[in-house]
């Protein structure tokens, strides 16, 4: 069971990784540019 | 009202408005890294983490470095916590010989400590080896206080800097206000606490002979130990004792970490209701100030550090007004007792008395009830699942405000200053302006980080609370069914995504669904506010300060007070009333009718 609850909580420090790299690229875009 | 809780709330009130000043310079000192006595004392201890971390403390951090530094720390709390669980049979200073917590148990505890939600799903006492209790919980008690608290000083320095592409370095803050701010504050309320009676030693537990004797059941046993069942239903067994064990361990150093800290977790099982943890009615009034302390000092460091205090004056007066409110509810609620009990010739002139101690009373359980889930903390002195209807709705609406009233270390003022945006914005929608707060326009970036941040976590409460509610798992856990059960599951969901850790009681948690359930909401309940809440701060310290005209609209004012408690209530009010109308207010309606 550890291996999965291990998975768990790096599956949670990724996904919150990826929303750090996702919010930085929608700061860099100019207000009202397409992507 | 009571006079005894009315006197209670002015003079709690009274000395916590005298610290704001000291304390929120103090703090604004520490963590600017300017000299005072404690960083020329501490400076030596400092430097020393600094080396033996590998820390370059002059070097800045943009706020992904700076975001990215809190997820790595938090993660590798989360690991470490979780280790020493799993091992602590094995692991020195376990005089019960507890056994290793299981995966789903150690899980939800590991994510619970390091989010400073300090929800516990497993009795303390019965679980945790001292050793544990110490270097897992205790430790995470500091520094996930302290994450808060950096957290908010980064997006203060957004607010106060300019054109500015870093907000800080996270490692120095984290280590500053562990060093300098908790430390000392934990330490003072920890001898505080022994000298009212809080326990702290490494004895191995202790048995005492009850006069009358104590009936109980257990799941029967065979010879080998394993449960004896009858078509598949456990038997129970039933035993008389008049031996009662008495858990002994290192209480008063949690204890006084567990308040100032705003985490919350009991080192026993019924938390601050237990009289080795909160022994008397003055360690009792220590635990109300001590949680609300730093989060109400801190608006003070905010008004100091953007170079006006009455900036951070007007965040603290929006903050009492809801806490004040809502606690006078509560104590109303709770000093009015139970009329369906009164109905029955149940005496109830000292109020609402089921699950409550009664050196405490009913008005400071109310109290403390509305305090503790204003802050973040959710220790509990009473049993909240023996509340009234309206009683048991005050903690519910506290936290589902956002815990901005005051919140806890770092995260309630964090919290408010979003809602401060949302305020603004609104105005100036309402007038037709470019919304502005304290010199840094508003724009679009800001306002969707607003709005993540904003409804993350009503989202993880309500789907959270639905997935339990729908799946066998979720009902299992339901001891009430009904009304109550509904609020007991929405109660956790609220609790857990809040990172607030009180619990209604009455729902059995430490089970895999909810371990696992409850331990991902309060992961995303943490981090996913303060990626966009640090993506504020990096967006507001890179922009231009612009000057003050006679078209600003004042954040310091009484318009702005109420501007801002306005959309505080408006948010939590539209997005939880369904909710609550199918819990508690069901609950009450319930009650008067079968009058």
């Amino acid at each position: 069971m550890d291996i999965v609850f291990l998975l768990m909580l790096l599956a949670l420090l990724l996904s919150s990784v990826a929303l750090v790299r996702l919010l930085a690229r929608l700061g860099e875009r100019p207000t009202g540019a397409r992507p | 009202m009571a006079i005894s809780t009315l006197v209670l709330n002015v003079v709690l009130l009274a000395a916590l408005l005298l610290s704001v000043k000291p304390l929120g310079i103090y703090i604004a000192k520490v963590l600017s890294g300017e000299q005072c006595l404690a960083t020329r004392l501490g400076n030596g201890l400092e430097t020393f983490i600094y080396r033996a971390a590998g820390i370059d403390a002059q070097r800045e951090q943009t706020w992904q470095d700076y975001a990215i530094a809190v997820l790595l720390f938090s993660a590798f709390g989360a690991l470490s916590v979780y280790v020493l669980q799993r091992l602590q049979l094995w692991l020195p200073l376990n005089p019960q010989t507890f056994a290793n917590v299981s995966a789903d148990s150690s899980f939800n505890t590991a994510i619970s400590f390091v989010t400073n939600t300090n929800w516990q799903g497993y009795s303390g006492e019965s679980t945790m080896s001292y050793f544990t209790q110490m270097l897992a919980l205790t430790v995470q008690n500091f520094v996930s206080a302290a994450t808060g608290l950096a957290v908010a000083i980064a997006v203060i320095r957004g607010f106060a800097r300019h054109s500015m592409q870093t907000i800080g370095n996270f490692w120095v803050d984290v280590v500053r206000g562990s060093l300098y701010v908790l430390l000392p504050l934990a330490t003072v309320l920890a001898v505080i606490f022994v000298a009212n009676g809080t326990l702290q030693n490494f004895s191995a537990y202790r048995t005492a002979t009850t006069v009358e004797a104590q009936t109980y059941q257990q799941p029967k046993l065979d010879a080998a130990g394993n449960a004896v069942f009858d078509h598949g239903t456990p038997v129970q067994e039933t035993l008389t004792t008049h031996i009662q064990a008495l858990p002994m361990g290192p209480i008063a150093s949690q204890e006084a970490i567990k308040q100032v800290g705003t985490n919350g977790g009991g080192f026993l099982n019924a938390n601050s209701a237990h009289p080795y943890e909160n022994p008397t009615p003055l360690s009792n009034f220590v635990q109300m100030y001590a949680l609300l302390l730093i989060s109400f000092a801190i608006t003070y460091t905010f008004g100091r550090m953007v170079g006006d205090t009455r900036q951070g004056w007007a965040l603290l007066i929006a903050m009492v007004l809801l806490l004040g409110s809502m606690a006078v509810v509560a104590e109303w609620n709770e000093q009015h007792g139970n009329p369906t009990l009164a109905a029955l010739n149940i005496e109830q002139t000292a109020g609402n008395m089921e699950g409550k101690e009664v050196r405490f009373g009913a008005g400071a359980s109310a109290l403390f009830t509305t305090i503790t889930t204003g802050t973040s903390t959710g220790a509990v002195n009473n049993m909240l699942d023996s509340l009234t209807p309206l009683g048991g709705l005050v903690p519910l609406v506290m936290m589902q405000l956002g815990e901005v009233a005051p919140g806890g270390v770092g995260t309630g003022l964090y919290s408010m200053l979003i809602f401060a945006i949302l305020a603004v914005f609104i105005a100036g929608l309402m007038i037709g302006r470019t919304p502005e707060y304290l010199g840094k326009k508003i724009e679009a970036f800001d306002m969707k980080m607003t709005s993540f941040a904003i409804l993350i976590t009503p989202m993880l409460v309500l789907v959270g609370t639905a997935i339990a509610v729908m799946s066998p798992e979720g009902v299992a856990g339901v001891a009430n069914p009904g009304a109550h059960g509904f609020s007991e599951i929405l109660y956790a969901f609220t609790s857990a995504a809040n990172n607030n850790g009180s619990a209604f009681a009455g729902l059995s948690a430490n089970t895999p669904f909810y371990n696992t359930v409850l331990g991902i909401v309060m992961w995303l309940g943490r981090f996913w506010v303060i990626v966009p809440v640090l993506a504020i701060a990096g967006s507001l310290a890179a922009k231009k300060r612009i000057a003050v005209t006679a078209g600003t609209m004042p954040t310091h004012g009484p318009l702005f007070v109420v501007l801002l408690i306005g959309v505080v209530l408006l948010v939590g009010l539209l997005t939880y009333v369904p909710a609550l109308a199918l819990g508690p207010i069901v609950e009450h309606l319930m009650m008067t009718s079968s009058l």
